[in-house]
């Protein structure tokens, strides 16, 4: 197959764009995936951190999965 | 049970999923390209055309299998009433639709070299445009439809009625005459293809699976912080 892709064989052209349209399409729904998580995240953490103190920890100490988002958000800052 | 289902108790490990599946998927996916590409034999009737199958298949068949579990989740949802799994399947769809279409895009660069045309209106071909149709009527009801019990109503409704269509795409080639070939592979039965192109074809979907699960992890991810945003304000 390497040997023929040199050869332009007219086969593994259409081999190669099959290829290359899956992974090409597989990248960008996956940068456009992560580039809406991390503005949710932040979006997330910048509401936390605009509520009052006393508030603030009210909500993380009921809210367990709160502490979650903010931790992960952190860690991929 | 359910309560396994919980976003907190699901959400501790979605990190840890995400991170594992990053480390190890450029692993399997050189692995699966080299079999796919270099080590596979070519066909002795389509010569290298037939490496297009391995993500063809692969497509096709998650585009079925994440129909098929939007369809279970779905009367899950409906019976139980339980919001995760609308969340689940709210995740799964745009994969869904993602799938289908490469499916069709590769089936029809499959097609040009081995039928001489790039598309043809035979039941194989046409019931997964209904399908990516389905597809594309559920995200758009899902994502404008802003009333919850609308949302709900329309959205099951055409899953639903997208569900009918799963057993004529399995079953269209042994009903028509098509261009489209019968299915080389059967679980129950006996397969028509060489051993030697199944271990690529099996790497190729494991590839394409991990990648699926990547996604909806980070989907999934997403739907919960947009909840708990919502609901940031009612922790009283």
């Amino acid at each position: 197959m390497i040997k023929n892709i040199f050869l332009t064989n007219t086969e593994s052209i259409f081999v190669l764009a099959s290829f290359l349209i899956v992974f090409v399409a597989c990248f960008i729904f996956y940068k456009k995936t992560l580039k809406t998580l991390k503005k949710y995240e932040n979006e997330f953490s910048k509401e936390v951190s605009k509520l009052p103190k006393t508030r603030r920890q009210s909500v993380l100490r009921k809210s367990k999965i709160i502490n979650h988002i903010l931790v992960s958000t952190k860690k991929s800052i | 049970m359910f309560h396994y289902f919980s976003f907190t108790s699901v959400f501790k490990i979605i990190e840890k999923l995400i991170n594992f599946i990053n480390s190890i998927f450029f692993i399997i996916l050189t692995i699966g390209l080299t079999f796919a590409l270099v080590l596979s034999p070519p066909d002795y009737l389509q010569g290298e055309t037939v490496r297009i199958m391995y993500i063809h298949v692969p497509s096709a068949w998650i585009a079925l299998g994440c129909y098929s579990a939007i369809f279970f989740l779905t009367i899950l949802h409906y019976i139980f009433k339980i919001k995760n799994f609308f969340i689940i399947s709210k995740s799964i769809a745009p994969i869904g639709l993602l799938f289908t279409c490469l499916a069709i895009i590769t089936g029809s660069i499959w097609g040009k070299p081995t039928w001489g045309t790039w598309w043809a209106w035979d039941a194989r071909l046409t019931s997964m445009i209904i399908l990516m149709c389905f597809y594309i009527l559920y995200i758009i009801s899902i994502k404008f439809i802003k009333i919850d019990s609308l949302k709900d109503k329309i959205s099951t409704f055409l899953i639903l009625l997208g569900a009918i269509n799963i057993p004529i795409i399995k079953y269209s080639v042994d009903w028509w005459n098509t261009l489209h070939q019968p299915a080389s592979i059967n679980i129950t039965g006996t397969n028509t293809i060489h051993s030697s192109m199944i271990v690529p074809l099996a790497l190729m979907l494991l590839v394409l699976l991990i990648y699926c699960a990547l996604i909806f992890l980070m989907k999934y991810k997403t739907e919960i912080i947009k909840i708990k945003k919502k609901n940031l304000f009612n922790y009283d």
